[in-house]
């Protein structure tokens, strides 16, 4: 059995392929929505997602989230005295997800379909693998995220030819395709997106608005300096961002040197705090328009996907681009995990999916670095020649053929490079190789090289020099930001010593923790109440008799969301 | 050997881009692309092939300036499509229609005839004539033509187009039109911005001349943010316009160029401005380069 997982910034979900359909996995306290949240339980045990969510404002060195940004980078967390990658934070969520899934089907799991961003680097592509190896699944395929949208929407289509946009904005990543749909074939026809803006910078951008109003002339300036200000802050900041899909104005407060600060935000003021935002949400629609060859109003219909699509904000600036309103028929949280199962189904070739196929493509482009002539005699490093367009369908194999530009060279260095920019400075280093050519003058000796391209973004060059026949290849495999196949076995190890919170513990945990973060939160005979009920369920639970704590479980429950309105996932 | 796309996709030559995608679609579920990496690379490289033969084979002789189809239920020339059938027509309402349709097609004509104004002035008449302001059947029945003008006539000039929504109000959203058919109302709001689009082209050109490079700069700027151009489509016609004027502009005001190419991005982007117009592009990229050549020594 394979699973589809959507690894979130902010949540990640479990579907699976079953008769005919995705079928939405739940997790331990029935949830389809797991944050993308791991901490270290009082006893040292890991928790994940919504008790270790709680937690980020009680136990802020203790929690870590958001790791997603840091996918393909070597920057390290810390949780207590522990220091953790992205790709280990990610394995431990995976880990949750693959335990709810086996529970889910009553059998064990080793096999998924991960969703990345279209978007991803390289290098942020082989840390998904690697998280998905480190909690011992093996990844069957990497989809991109809005394909997987796509996927998901594309089945639902009853008109057989169709050509959409998929606006895909999550919680951290931001992601545009452009597919059409023709024969039974899902085309997609380009992908772009920004890898740095998503619904938590919303957030960022409320947090920024209340330093500014209210922190600031209060003497609290730096929102990062105390890790307990800045998650109280964050927690606010999201309610305020929820309260404002519906209501007119929201407010946030926070309890600051013993003085009480309050904002009021109104729609107008979110709108103007979002613009920069929103205007960077522009660049990669048109992009991708234009790689596609595709003029806006020729699109059937534009598709939301992301949770933070649900903002008046997002849908407004949609219909305001597109000259018509997008279409939001399945829930946006769940329509990419609901696509990994379709990619999953279709992994497992299942017949109800025969006559699908599905064609992605490589969202950037890839070349190598290069000397230009700037006058005879005269050359230049630095330049970029790209290989492989970007935008072009894969697998794809590419050739182009370089020279040498000195007398007696005896190599020629190949350096591999991702990105858009005529420079090779602005563009992302991937992996190079020195290639030895026969000494002869200038020019004399030419070296093919051959960039292929695979369905899982996977890159591989070949050289060829044309003289001796000889060939080089790269695997472009370490690259900075990426762990080494030794590495990966000792992190492993080191995993396995981690003390998981038993899953069937969850509930208890996650309500325990957010009782915990409202005490904090709430003032007066609230905080009074909840502390009294908080004690009696924490009598119940050393009771470890499950008769006992369910009643006072529930009790609690009702009154935490009573106090604040029900949990939001 | 290279086989050619035509022997890939086991089809003979054509221009119809349906029976190629046909042919491609049935050949890929054999190879699809994660179980035959190759056989789909072959594939791929025969259908885009295939596609841009199709696209680039000298198109159909061009056709002589058509007249409106005399009969009804024809297919029109001039109009593009078949004018409705009187059998199809109400009992009762077709000797309207047959009252009406030359009124309409006088206005057609006068679009093609580039006689806007006029046209202008006999729609102020025909909506002031007695036979429409006093029957309610026969104005609805008027409007159903003018909106066909509207939206399906390619004669049909822009001002028009304008004076005809200020008249019945289709763009508004309270308008019968965005609930019966709200793809049209869209329509017409973009057509409508892409004629203010065109407009602010020609008045960035208009400030070239009488106020220099700089106030066009600035005006340019404020273009790009105002809510004209907010629409992508309406943006990209602005852009390609922008490009084609400016290339036929003497002499090349260098300052304003230089803005708007780094505005746009142009020199790392231009795929989109080949498409647009390869010669116009051509002519600008040379202007651009001779500029940013570095200095020899």
């Amino acid at each position: 059995m394979i699973i589809g997982i959507d690894l979130g910034t902010t949540n990640s979900l479990c579907a699976i392929w079953q008769q005919g359909q995705a079928v939405m996995i739940p997790n331990a306290l029935g949830h389809h929505l797991t944050p993308s949240v791991v901490g270290l339980s009082d006893q040292d045990e890991i928790l994940v997602g919504l008790a270790a969510r709680e937690r980020l404002l009680t136990h802020p060195q203790l929690t870590a989230a958001v790791f997603k940004r840091y996918m393909g980078s070597d920057r390290l967390m810390s949780l207590g005295t522990q220091k953790l990658r992205a790709e280990e934070l990610s394995a431990l969520v995976l880990k949750s997800l693959k335990a709810d899934a086996e529970r889910f089907l009553g059998q064990p799991v080793t096999e998924a379909v991960i969703t990345v961003p279209a978007y991803f680097s390289d290098a942020q592509r082989k840390a998904t693998k690697i998280a998905g190896q480190l909690a011992g699944l093996k990844v069957e395929r990497l989809l991109n995220e809005p394909t997987a949208a796509a996927l998901a929407y594309g089945l639902h289509q009853n008109e057989p030819e169709s050509r959409f946009l998929v606006f895909d904005l999550g919680g951290g990543t931001f992601d545009i395709s452009i597919l059409e749909l023709f024969e039974g074939v899902m085309e997609v026809r380009a992908s772009a997106g920004d890898n740095f803006l998503g619904g938590e910078d919303f957030v960022e951008a409320l947090i920024d608005g209340f330093v500014e109003a209210v922190g600031k002339p209060a003497g609290l300036s730096d929102k990062q300096a105390d890790a307990y200000i800045y998650q109280a802050l964050r927690k606010q900041a999201e309610q305020a961002k929820r309260a404002l899909s519906g209501a007119e104005q929201a407010s946030m407060t926070l309890e600051f040197q013993g003085q009480l600060l309050s904002w009021t935000v109104s729609d107008s003021d979110f709108a103007k705090l979002a613009e920069p935002l929103l205007k960077r949400l522009r660049e990669p629609i048109e992009r991708a328009l234009r790689d596609a060859r595709i003029r806006a109003h020729e699109l059937n219909q534009i598709v939301l996907a992301g949770g933070a699509t649900r903002k008046p904000l997002i849908k407004k600036l949609v219909a305001k681009m597109f000259g018509r309103l997008p279409a939001m028929h399945l829930n946006p949280d769940e329509v990419v995990a609901m696509g990994a199962a379709v990619q999953a189904g279709l992994k497992m070739r299942d017949a109800a999916l025969d006559e699908v196929v599905m064609t992605d493509v490589c969202p950037y482009t890839l070349g190598v670095e290069i000397s230009e002539q700037l006058a005879p005699g005269r050359y230049e490093a630095g330049f970029f020649l790209p290989i492989i367009e970007r935008n072009s369908v894969v697998p794809v194999s590419r050739e182009q053929t370089v020279s040498t530009i000195q007398d007696q060279q005896t190599a020629v260095l190949v350096r591999v490079y991702q990105g858009e920019s005529r420079l090779t400075a602005d563009n992302i280093f991937l992996g190079q190789l020195h290639v030895p050519v026969p000494p002869k003058p200038a020019g004399a000796v030419s070296v093919d090289i051959r960039f292929t391209y695979d369905v899982n973004g996977l890159l591989e060059a070949e050289m060829t020099v044309q003289d001796t026949g000889k060939k080089h290849q790269l695997l472009i495999e370490e690259n900075p930001g990426v762990l080494t196949p030794e590495q990966v076995q000792e992190r492993l190890r080191e995993l396995q010593k981690l003390k998981i919170h038993p899953r069937e513990l969850l509930v208890n945990a996650a309500l325990m923790a957010r009782a915990d973060r409202m005490y904090q939160q709430t003032r007066g005979e609230d905080r009074l109440y909840i502390g009294q009920e908080t004690a009696r369920f924490q009598a119940a639970l050393d009771t470890q008799d499950e008769t006992i704590i369910k009643p006072i479980r529930e009790e609690l429950q009702r009154i935490l969301d009573e106090i604040e309105g029900e949990t939001w996932l | 050997m290279s086989s050619s796309p035509w022997h890939i996709l086991g089809i003979e030559p054509t221009q119809d881009q349906r029976e190629i995608k046909k042919a491609y679609a049935r050949l890929l579920k054999t190879m699809r692309p994660e179980d035959d990496p190759q056989g789909f690379q072959r594939l791929r490289d025969a259908f885009e092939h295939a596609q841009f033969l199709a696209d680039h084979l000298p198109p159909p002789a061009a056709e002589p300036e058509a007249q409106h189809a005399e009969e009804r239920g024809e297919y029109c020339q001039h109009c593009g499509k078949v004018h409705e059938p009187l059998e199809n027509v109400p009992e009762d309402e077709k000797p309207v229609v047959e009252t009406l349709r030359p009124w309409i097609y006088e206005l057609s004509d006068l679009n093609r005839e580039d006689q806007v104004e006029q046209a202008i002035r006999r729609l102020r008449q025909m909506l002031a004539d007695p036979y429409l302001r006093d029957n309610e059947k026969h104005q609805q029945i008027f409007e159903d033509g003018m909106l066909y003008l509207a939206c399906d006539d390619r004669q049909v000039k822009d001002p028009f187009v304008q004076v005809l929504i200020e008249q019945y109000h289709w763009t508004e959203a309270d308008n019968w039109l965005a609930e019966r058919e709200p793809q049209t109302a869209d329509y017409l709001r973009v057509r409508m911005l892409e004629a203010d689009a065109l407009d602010k082209v020609e008045q960035l050109f208009l400030l070239i001349e009488e106020e220099g490079e700089d106030a066009a700069i600035a005006a340019f700027d404020l273009a790009l943010e105002s809510d004209t151009l907010f629409n992508v489509d309406v943006k990209a016609l602005f852009e390609g316009e922008l490009m084609v004027g400016l290339s036929e502009f003497e002499p090349l005001p260098p300052t304003f160029l230089h803005h708007i190419a780094a505005r746009f991005g142009w020199q790392q982007d231009h795929r989109h401005l080949q498409a647009y117009q390869p010669l116009a592009w051509r002519t600008l990229e040379q202007a651009l380069n001779r500029q940013n050549t570095p200095p020899i020594y």
